[in-house]
């Protein structure tokens, strides 16, 4: 079990960074794209200039005109552009919103791909410029903010809830593009729309993973129970103000018979803060331990005897904790404190987690076994070396429906963690599907339009053929005029002498 | 109207058609010898949550079959050491 958790965990974690890693290698296309609209723009505005040099459009040499052409096609591929022919016969350019790319001189698109890429990490704007603000050494901007901006900097193209709440103004974090077709569009909508959202979807499902197995384990206990605890929840400050009730139970259990030395309740809806929730641990655990709010924040309970084990039962108790992406959760007493994970973060995205380490070091540390509260009076039994209730529980928290929330184009709804997964793959492989029906769609389009530009400018052979006949036969008419004029002489001159 | 035809445009035309159904043909010939329609979810993309849950289920009853060898292997023992 820990070893599948393990390798679970290094799948989910390795997708997520696949993903940051695809968006890295598209950033550094759209670097490498932009470049080339560049060199292609200043292709095109050289041969303007030997174009324009010659003293009448006409007398321009056509090879100009079709290195222009294949050049003009070239930067088509890259970015939408209308074209316009000037009276001279130069070419004007313009992106497909009106931008000028380039007239009398070319404009220069800059812009900075981002050195490492991350979840939530910002991208620079792409913006063009006039080559006079553009400094000549370093070939960046003199003024960054002279330049007219195609695609805005931030974070990506539609806002998570958690960034749409957070204080950075969201203009600054969404990334709106007026580029809409060729190359360039594409890569961006990768970089910030299709990879954060398939992102968000495994961040999701990684989140409702681990609620799911941590909710199971920390309502069971191992055999024997631990007789420290120390809660892996280091922020509380939400603990105060958020809805909470029942009760929890908690037993102190003796590890060489499994016998009960003491059991009590705390009252998670009373207390008014963790400190308060604390001090009626203590209370309850009277001089056999002791529970504190340890200086990086976490409560931390240990127990005073060496034979002695703390095993816990959630009951009732429900804390609820609304987060910055929007999930209400009810979390158990010990859920809440994480004083009995299975999984804990190594990382600040969901998808970082990793089995506890001294679970992974000792998978008897498993909890397996469930503490039986009765009463009142108050009677808790933790079941023995044979109850296997909260394993069992485990396994069933994988296949129980639990909400998630709307994310990259997933609703909001009520699934089991499988299915989720089922849906995250279904999901991408319509919108592969799509793309790759557009893709076909969009060839035979340029292939028909190819076709019929081939069709009008290229040789017809039959037509050809034609025109050779009619000339074979103003041929032979010119040369039976010219005999016939031949042998008018003749006769003239036989005639004459 | 009588449409110009180019002799080159033609022929390249006619060249990517026969390539198109060369293609065409050796993903026939790929569904022939796997004998599977696709080799991707792409191409049964609407069908994809059905096939994932399928496997799903199936998956769980193969877990909840060998639980079950594994109990019965327990029990066995536990028999046999009890009926001595």
């Amino acid at each position: 079990v820990v070893g599948s958790l393990d390798q679970l965990s290094r799948t989910i974690g390795g997708l997520a960074d696949q993903v940051q890693l695809l968006r890295g290698e598209a950033d550094q296309e759209i670097g490498r794209t932009v470049h080339e609209i560049n060199s292609d723009l200043q292709g095109i505005h050289d041969l303007n200039v030997q174009i324009d040099r010659a003293a009448h459009p006409g007398q321009a040499s056509p090879e100009l005109f079709d290195k222009r052409d294949e050049l003009v096609r070239s930067l088509a591929a890259k970015i939408d552009i209308s074209t316009y022919v000037q009276e001279n016969g130069t070419l004007a350019i313009y992106t497909a919103g009106g931008e000028t790319l380039l007239d009398k001189t070319p404009r220069v698109l800059v812009y900075d791909p981002a050195s490492s890429v991350a979840q939530n990490s910002p991208f620079q704007p792409i913006a063009v410029f006039r080559q006079d603000q553009i400094d000549p050494a370093s070939g960046q901007p003199i003024n960054p903010s002279a330049g007219v901006e195609l695609v805005s900097g931030g974070i990506r193209a539609s806002l998570t809830p958690e960034l749409q709440n957070d204080a950075v103004p969201d203009a600054d974090q969404q990334i709106t593009s007026r580029v809409r077709g060729g190359r360039l569009a594409g890569l961006l909508e990768i970089r910030d729309r299709v990879m954060p959202e398939f992102d968000d979807q495994i961040q999701e499902l990684a989140s409702a993973l681990r609620f799911a197995l941590n909710a199971a384990h920390n309502d069971g206990s191992p055999v024997p129970p631990p007789a420290e605890m120390s809660g892996t929840r280091t922020d509380l400050s939400d603990f105060a103000a958020a809805a909470r009730s029942g009760t929890a139970t908690l037993a102190v259990i003796d590890t060489t018979d499994g016998s009960t030395v003491l059991a009590f309740q705390i009252d998670v809806g009373a207390a008014a803060d963790e400190a308060a929730l604390a001090a009626q641990i203590n209370a309850g655990l009277g001089g056999l331990g002791s529970a504190t709010i340890a200086p990086g924040g976490n409560l931390e309970i240990t127990l005073a005897g060496s034979d002695q084990g703390l095993a816990i039962a959630e009951g009732d108790s429900a804390i609820t904790i609304t987060d910055a992406a929007g999930r209400s959760r009810d979390y158990g007493f010990a859920h809440y404190f994480g004083l009995n994970d299975l999984v804990v973060s190594d990382g600040s995205r969901p998808s970082d987690f990793a089995v506890r380490a001294d679970i992974a070091s000792d998978p008897s540390r498993i909890s397996t076994a469930r503490l039986d509260v009765q009463g009142p009076p108050l009677v808790a039994t933790l079941g023995g070396a044979g109850d296997n209730r909260a394993a069992q529980a485990l396994a069933a928290a994988l296949s129980a429906a639990q909400p998630v929330i709307a994310r990259g184009g997933l609703p909001a709804k009520s699934v089991t963690l499988a299915t989720y997964a089922g849906d995250i793959i279904a999901h991408s492989s319509v919108l592969a599907q799509r793309a790759a029906q557009t893709a076909d769609r969009d060839h035979a389009l340029a292939d028909a339009l190819d076709y019929r530009a081939g069709a009008v400018s290229g040789v017809n052979l039959d037509e050809e053929m034609a025109r050779m006949v009619q000339l074979q036969q103003a041929y032979s008419v010119a040369a039976r005029v010219v005999a016939v004029t031949e042998k008018m002489f003749d006769e003239l001159l036989g005639t004459v002498s | 109207m009588l449409t110009r035809i180019g002799d080159f445009a033609q022929h390249n035309r006619t060249t990517q058609l026969l390539l198109d159904a060369q293609t065409r043909t050796r993903e026939a010939q790929i569904q022939i010898s796997t004998g599977k329609v696709a080799s991707r979810f792409r191409d049964i993309a609407s069908e994809t949550n059905r096939l994932v849950s399928a496997k799903n289920a199936l998956q769980r009853i193969r877990q909840y079959q060998s639980n079950n060898e594994l109990v019965d292997h327990r029990l066995t023992a536990i028999q046999s050491t009890t009926l001595k």
